[in-house]
């Protein structure tokens, strides 16, 4: 299983948290709401997990309200991630041999 | 395996297994093969299996319901708490786990479908009959699903009379959507599915199905003349085993040599076998060569008709409701029934045989 990368990039315009995947990074922005940009991401997710199962670990030293919220954020997608994996195998929808 | 589906398997099998035993119940020969006691040792092993599934069955469905109200307990408290406080709920999912699977579900229907559409099926021939000299004729069937590739000008018809033109575009939109399934067009695609001309037509693959049917002789289509196509019919309803054949005038649109090589010999067969065989001719060779046991002839009279009946073995035909003389068969034969010479010729023979 590969692990892959998360950070959170805190800026004045606004606050994302970034799932790096291989040559990919997928931003989910923390300071506005916008559910068209999160399906997105989710879309991409499916699709890289098609390729194999990972999990993402938070890479961020300020321990401040976002760290806080971007790792409860990250241990339950990584549950949820292990959960769909396990369905698209199930169903046959892996292209790749899980290693 | 979810403990949902657990208990949706362990279900399904017990119900598989009560199938089973009410079926051996319902089998006497099966009973009768394996013997009584052979038979009474596997109904109680498979009482014992049942009572044991029932056991199964029941804790696992404790604990997929235990925990689903635990879940919906707390559910609750978070609502509630959230309700009492005035603080928006803390999320207990990122909603990726939903998503997902409805997308999955999306996909596993879609892929569903299009392996239906592009499923092959093998051309059909049926034997319809033997046309001499030019081969045996059969009726070729082909059967195939609307992928949208098909092109708008092929001879395919429609098996269940839906439109054409829709059931085309409806094909060809499931790969696009296939395509977009883990895209924000996805319902983009579905609402222009939706919104194609009479899609609502097409229910299932069956309405998607397209057939040709044509005769072909050596391999090569075949278009059948009149006279050929009576003679397809009438043979292939004289093949099929009855017990009574009503036959109108089956020379009409064959010629001599088809009646005799067989025609003639189906009927005979027929009448040997003992089945009922009546025939409206006006053929000398079915009339004779097929060796009626009885001959009904109705002969127009000043104003009225009178039916005679008879046989070639007495030679006679008798009218037995007037009182008129008997007609003589041969005769009333030769000039009545067309067919020439030859079987009257052979009527002979026949019969000096008989």
């Amino acid at each position: 299983m590969l692990n892959y990368n998360a950070t959170i990039k805190r800026e004045d315009s606004a606050v994302n948290l970034i799932l790096t995947t291989g040559t990919n990074n997928y931003y989910i922005c923390l300071t506005d709401d916008n559910p068209s940009e999160i399906k997105n991401v989710f879309n991409d997710l499916i699709i890289e997990l098609k390729n194999g199962k990972f999990s993402f670990s938070l890479s961020d030293e300020t321990q401040d309200l976002y760290f806080h919220i971007c790792d409860e954020y990250i241990k339950q997608l990584n549950a949820e991630i292990a959960d769909i994996f396990s369905q698209l195998k199930k169903y046959d929808l892996v292209e790749k041999v899980e290693n | 395996m979810g403990l949902a589906a657990r208990v949706k398997e362990i279900n399904d099998f017990k119900k598989k297994l009560i199938e089973f035993r009410k079926y051996l119940n319902s089998t006497p020969l099966f009973k009768e093969l394996i013997e009584n006691e052979l038979f009474d040792i596997l109904l109680e092993t498979l009482d014992k299996v049942r009572d044991k599934i029932e056991n199964g069955f029941e804790r696992e469905f404790i604990k997929s319901n235990a925990i689903r109200l635990f879940n919906q307990l707390i559910a609750i408290f978070v609502t509630e708490i959230s309700r009492k406080t005035g603080q928006p709920e803390k999320p207990t999912t990122t909603g990726f786990l939903n998503y997902a699977r409805n997308r999955i579900e999306i996909e596993i229907s879609l892929n569903k479908i299009i392996k239906s559409i592009n499923h092959k099926f093998n051309p059909k021939a049926e034997f319809v009959g033997d046309l001499g000299k030019k081969g045996k004729l059969f009726c070729k069937t082909i059967l195939v699903i609307e992928d949208g590739k098909i092109p708008r000008d092929s001879e395919l018809k429609t098996v269940t009379g839906v439109n054409k033109t829709p059931q085309r575009e409806v094909a060809k939109k499931f790969e696009s959507i296939l395509k977009d399934v883990y895209s924000q067009n996805l319902f983009e695609q579905i609402s222009e599915l939706n919104s194609i001309e009479n899609s609502s037509t097409i229910s299932s693959i069956e309405d998607l199905l397209l057939f040709k049917r044509f005769f072909e002789v050596n391999f090569v289509p075949y278009k059948p003349s009149n006279g050929e196509s009576a003679m397809i019919l009438l043979h292939q309803e004289l093949s099929e085993s009855k017990d009574i054949y009503l036959i109108d005038e089956p020379e009409k649109s064959l010629g001599n040599d088809y009646i005799n090589d067989f025609i003639v010999p189906l009927l005979k067969k027929h009448a040997y076998s003992g089945k009922r065989v009546v025939i409206a001719t006006h053929d000398a060779n079915i009339a004779v060569r097929t060796l009626p046991y009885k001959s009904i002839y109705r002969a127009h009279a000043m104003n009225c008709y009178h039916t005679y009946m008879g046989n070639p073995f007495s030679n006679s035909l008798v009218c037995r409701t007037e009182d008129v003389d008997n007609l003589d068969w041969k005769e009333t034969s030769m000039r009545t029934l067309e067919g020439g010479k030859e079987a009257f010729g052979e009527r002979g023979k026949i019969y000096a045989e008989l």
